[in-house]
């Protein structure tokens, strides 16, 4: 029985999870091995996949050749703009909804599941001409509110499950013994979902950063330009400079991982905290 | 000072009555046991006097004073839940001190009153604990302790002890009935079981689909059960109820029914009631008796009594109980350990008849008048 249950799990492990991680992770793999090349390396014949003369050229020469540190800047106000207004606007929807019983609101769940399904480009002509309208052009903090108003309605449905799963009636005892329902929410519900909230920020804040498409079409110049759509510019018309492009795309991405690593910890720990009680 | 009047009280679920006028006045002081079946509207009516569910009409007083708007924290009252509701994230202390702290308490006094109550629990040890790391009756305990620090105006306890095992709960209920003494606050309390109801309750209210179906002390419910839901949903194991029919004859009233005859005391048949319709000349009723009040004579078969197959004995320690059947009839009654028969035996039974209940067989309402 184990010997078989061993035989299964090896076999398992070299014919789906090995492959798998091998397809997961190989971007990343070209992605660091090109960042170490020079402009030349990347477009010789044949490849190498391993760069044969390793240099750490391009991560200083980056923040020269665009302002990097500027769609840095833009790129974290985005995210943070962003998480700021899911969680903000989710938390009091997430919570009426859990919390609740009010005509329409079976209806409204099912919209928000609906305008999920809509992507973002089929409506963004229209939303630019919104835009444009009330000039409000070339302008970050509207980026960030579309691109909320997109996330949102995943955020509430999440949010809206981490809610459930607090027992009302701990919110009602702190009724009782002399909150107002507001308090109850800030001081029980919210303390107690804390790991959830984190969940919906990081979701929040990685939807921001990773924010393209409006970038694109609504900001103009480049002072606002967010690392995404700054990294785009690379890719030119006769030639696409892959040394840097996948420099700027690794310190892109090694801020998220960071940022990953810190919260992943005490996420896990938060977790196992709610399941004790 | 602290007395709630509920006057025609309702509430509606949708199209579902859950609470159908319900009129009650609780005195001041007093222990107040609301119990029925789940689903009888008895957590619900709880609900609304401390005002975390809404009224769908009728009036709540307290002291006089109209509440039904009044938030849960403007009305001063304190609530047990059955799960305890411990804030998960507080430590034991800073959940007994919750609810001084929202009243901005100075520190110094918190600490006093939490310490007060802690020992008067016997929970001073727990204070630096969490909550997830104390057993169900210590969980218990501190949330009494959240519930009594701050001296409200009204206690609501809903099923507080039905997560308790069978030996706690008893400890608990003995330790509520206590603190309720000595504090002497006017106290709800909420449960399904009616030995709890019984054993704490100055009065009972039974509910039954929303409806009370009576208020009264412990023992008026057990010896004057108003209707048939209160007669066979107060006393363990439940009253034995058969067909009967009331009968004149010769100047007395008897009962007639498939396993006997028994002519009524006097003192009884004077409570039935007249004017509940039909004359005595051939009444169909409902009878009642509890296991208690018959008796079984099993040394000598007599022929004053229907004799009976024993089916089956349950012993308890100090009393037996034993299941009886006459011809398809069955019966159940109680017997001292050492006066019980063996299964497969066939004893003499004795009914008790001035313990008799009677009840209309349509309306199941008691026959009965508390008064001659």
């Amino acid at each position: 029985m184990t010997a078989r249950f061993n035989l299964i799990k090896w076999l398992s492990i070299v014919f789906f999870v090995i492959p798998v991680l091998l397809v997961l992770l190989f971007p990343f793999v070209v992605m660091i091995s090109t960042s170490l090349k020079d402009l030349k390396e990347v477009y010789q014949i044949p490849p190498t996949f391993v760069p044969e003369r390793p240099t750490l050229q391009n991560f200083s020469e980056i923040w020269n050749v665009i302002p990097l540190a500027s769609y840095f800047r833009n790129s974290l106000l985005l995210g943070l703009g962003e998480t700021l207004l899911v969680l903000a606007l989710g938390i009091p929807a997430a919570y009426a909804l859990c919390r609740f019983r009010f005509a329409g609101r079976q209806p409204y769940l099912v919209f928000l599941l609906i305008t999920q399904m809509f992507p973002p480009v089929v409506v963004i002509l229209g939303v630019f001409r919104l835009v444009a309208a009330y000039g409000l052009v070339d302008n970050l903090a509207v980026v960030a509110v579309v691109a909320a108003a997109f996330n949102l309605a995943f955020c509430i449905w999440l949010l809206t499950g981490y809610f459930s799963a607090i027992p009302p009636e701990i919110e009602e005892a702190s009724m009782m013994d002399g909150s107002s329902r507001l308090g109850a929410m800030l001081r029980m519900t919210l303390p107690l979902s804390w790991p959830g909230l984190i969940a919906v920020a990081i979701f929040a804040f990685m939807d921001g950063w990773n924010e393209f498409i409006f970038s694109l079409t609504f900001i103009r110049s480049d002072e606002f330009r967010p690392l995404t759509v700054g990294l785009f510019g690379f890719i030119r018309h006769f030639q696409i400079e892959w040394n840097y492009l996948m420099t700027g795309s690794l310190l892109a991405t090694i801020v998220v991982v960071f940022l990953f690593m810190l919260v992943q910890n005490k996420l896990t720990r938060g977790l196992v905290a709610i399941s004790e009680k | 000072m602290s007395v709630v009047v509920c006057k025609d009280l309702v509430k509606r679920f949708g199209h579902e009555l859950a609470v159908d006028h319900v009129n009650v006045e609780i005195k001041d002081g007093e222990f107040m046991v609301f119990v029925g079946p789940s689903g009888c509207g008895k957590t619900t009516t709880l609900r609304m006097i401390g005002g975390l569910e809404s009224v769908t009409s009728g009036e709540i007083y307290l002291d006089g004073a109209l509440i039904n708007h009044l938030a849960p924290r403007q009305r001063d009252m304190a609530m047990v839940f059955q799960n305890y509701a411990l804030y998960p994230h507080y430590k034991i202390f800073d959940n007994i001190a919750y609810p001084l702290r929202l009243r901005r308490l100075p520190k110094a006094e918190i600490k006093q009153r939490v310490a007060e109550v802690a020992r008067m629990l016997g929970v001073e040890h727990l204070l630096d604990r969490w909550p997830r790391q104390l057993s169900g009756g210590e969980r218990q305990r501190v949330a009494l302790g959240r519930a009594i620090v701050r001296n409200p105006r009204l206690y609501l306890m809903d099923e507080p002890l039905s997560n308790l095992d069978a030996k706690l709960r008893v400890q608990m209920r003995r330790e509520i009935i206590r603190l309720q003494r000595e504090l002497g606050t006017t106290t709800i309390y909420v449960t399904h079981d009616q030995v709890e109801a019984m054993t704490m309750g100055d009065r009972i209210m039974v509910l039954c689909k929303g409806r009370i179906q009576q208020i009264g002390e412990p023992e008026t419910l057990y010896h004057r059960p108003a209707n048939l839901f209160v007669a066979q949903f107060i006393g363990s194991p439940a009253m034995t109820v058969l067909p009967g029919r009331l009968e004149a004859d010769a100047g007395n009233v008897v009962l007639v029914s498939e396993i006997a005859r028994l002519v009524l005391p006097h003192e009884l048949a004077a409570r039935i009631a007249p004017d509940t319709g039909g004359s005595l000349g051939a009444r169909e009723v409902l009878w009642g008796i509890r296991p208690e009040d018959i008796y079984l004579d099993h040394t000598t078969p007599t022929p004053d009594g229907p004799s009976a197959l024993v089916d089956l004995v349950e012993g308890l320690g100090s009393d037996a109980y034993v299941s009886l059947r006459v011809g398809q009839t069955l019966l159940l009654a109680r017997t001292p350990s050492d006066a019980r028969p063996n299964e497969g035996e066939t004893v003499t039974v004795h009914i008790n008849p001035m313990k008799l209940h009677l009840f209309d067989p349509k309306s199941e309402i008691s026959l009965l008048r508390d008064q001659v």
